[in-house]
């Protein structure tokens, strides 16, 4: 086909206004302006949100553990540091959602656009996400011991195997967590990356496009490895 | 009453350019639902950077500019997006059947096989955008613009054959 031919198609594409689409009218233009936006700052806005929220709760629980187990020196003071630990989480939280950017979509070409916010994720976000995974282990943490408190009235003797069972849940909490969420912006800023290095590309080498096949392939073999392995954990503990 | 003349102003702009904000959704979005989520986003970002315009280009421009950073840095639910796209599913087809002619039916077909970045330039090239406007958009060189739309006008020409083969 050569360029005459293209023309026709380049006819059809302007001769169509709204490509299946109703017409904008004013109402509902104005009914979208009041609407909330689903950019990826908003959602690390809000998914930070959600996660102060969980550990004020995990905290206000830990408080009422400090109570419970207030004549286990031991326990108490664990539960102490757990809790300073999570307030001292709280505080940088606190901190990240202030300062969250809102990155400009207007004065900025799509190049310097892609590169705000491929900065965004790399500064903000991957460190954020280490912060919230913490909040799966303390979920775990207060569980347990709420669990003890309500079966048996406090902390039973502990052998080996409860001590492993124990840390290895807060170890995989945190990590399952933390690792789901970073494989997900791990993608997201390699598609990013993808576009930033194309505009940068003189051409678009279509081994970058395998490549990127490849890493869609295996993330999606990642994510049903996690699944599994979630299924098999759970599937441990309901045995027990 | 400022507000409101702002917003009124804002409304005449858009509906006098909403070609743009359909044909990005069009392009970008690869499902009806996609699509009609991506053009409230874009809407809601032109809105949120209005007071950012100045005037120092077109307003189209600016609108094209805006509506293309949001559908390629718009992160969507469960579906990986910018990279080259399959061939697009029954679903992001069928919708279209009724409404548009069979050459726009092609060239979506044609268009969604592209990279995001090549559907950027190839989009605006479609529009009789300056090649000026085109590198201002993407943020190339404007003899840049002109190397890569020899080389996705071939591409395009050639998915095109082949989809109009099927």
């Amino acid at each position: 086909m050569n360029d005459n031919n293209l023309e026709r198609y380049r006819a059809a594409w302007r001769a169509n206004e709204h490509f299946g689409n109703r017409a904008l009218s004013a109402d509902e233009i104005h009914q979208v302006l009041t609407r909330e936006s689903n950019t990826i700052t908003r959602q690390f806005r809000n998914g930070l949100l959600f996660d102060m929220v969980l550990k004020g709760v995990a905290a206000v629980a830990l408080a009422g553990l400090l109570f419970l187990f207030r004549g286990n020196a031991t326990v108490s003071l664990v539960n102490t540091v757990v809790l300073g630990f999570t307030l001292f989480l709280l505080s940088v939280q606190w901190k990240t959602l202030q300062d969250v950017p809102r990155p400009s979509l207007a004065a900025e070409s799509l190049r310097a656009g892609l590169d705000t916010m491929i900065r965004f994720y790399r500064e903000r976000f991957l460190r954020a996400l280490y912060i919230a995974a913490v909040s799966a282990s303390l979920v775990f943490y207060v569980g347990v011991l709420y669990y003890s408190w309500f079966k048996y009235g406090g902390i039973r003797a502990l052998d080996i195997d409860d001590f492993v069972v124990f840390v290895s849940g807060l170890l995989l909490a945190f990590i399952i967590n933390a690792a789901a969420q970073r494989w997900q912006a791990a993608f997201h800023v390699k598609e990013l990356e993808f576009c930033l290095q194309e505009i940068d590309a003189e051409s678009l080498s279509h081994q970058q496009l395998r490549k990127q096949r490849f890493r869609r392939t295996r993330l999606s073999l990642m994510w049903t490895v996690w699944a599994i392995l979630g299924a098999l954990v759970l599937a441990y503990f309901i045995a027990r | 009453m400022q507000n409101r003349k702002h917003i009124a102003e804002f409304t005449d702009r858009v509906q006098a350019h909403q070609d743009i904000i359909h044909k990005v959704a069009f392009i970008y979005g690869r499902v009806p639902a996609d699509r009609e989520d991506l053009a409230q986003e874009i809407l809601l970002q032109l809105w949120r950077s209005y007071g950012s315009f100045n005037g120092r280009s077109a307003f189209s421009t600016w609108m094209y500019r805006v509506a293309l950073n949001t559908a390629i840095t718009f992160r969507r639910k469960q579906r990986p997006r910018v990279d080259e796209a399959p061939e697009p599913s029954v679903d992001a087809i069928q919708p279209l059947q009724a409404e548009l002619s069979d050459a726009l039916k092609t060239l979506y077909r044609a268009i969604a096989r592209l990279s995001a970045i090549e559907k950027a330039v190839i989009m605006q090239w479609l529009d009789e955008r300056s090649y000026e406007e085109i590198a201002d958009t993407v943020g190339i060189s404007v003899k840049n613009v002109s190397v890569r739309l020899v080389r996705i006008r071939k591409r395009l020409a050639q998915l095109i054959t082949e989809a109009e083969q099927t």
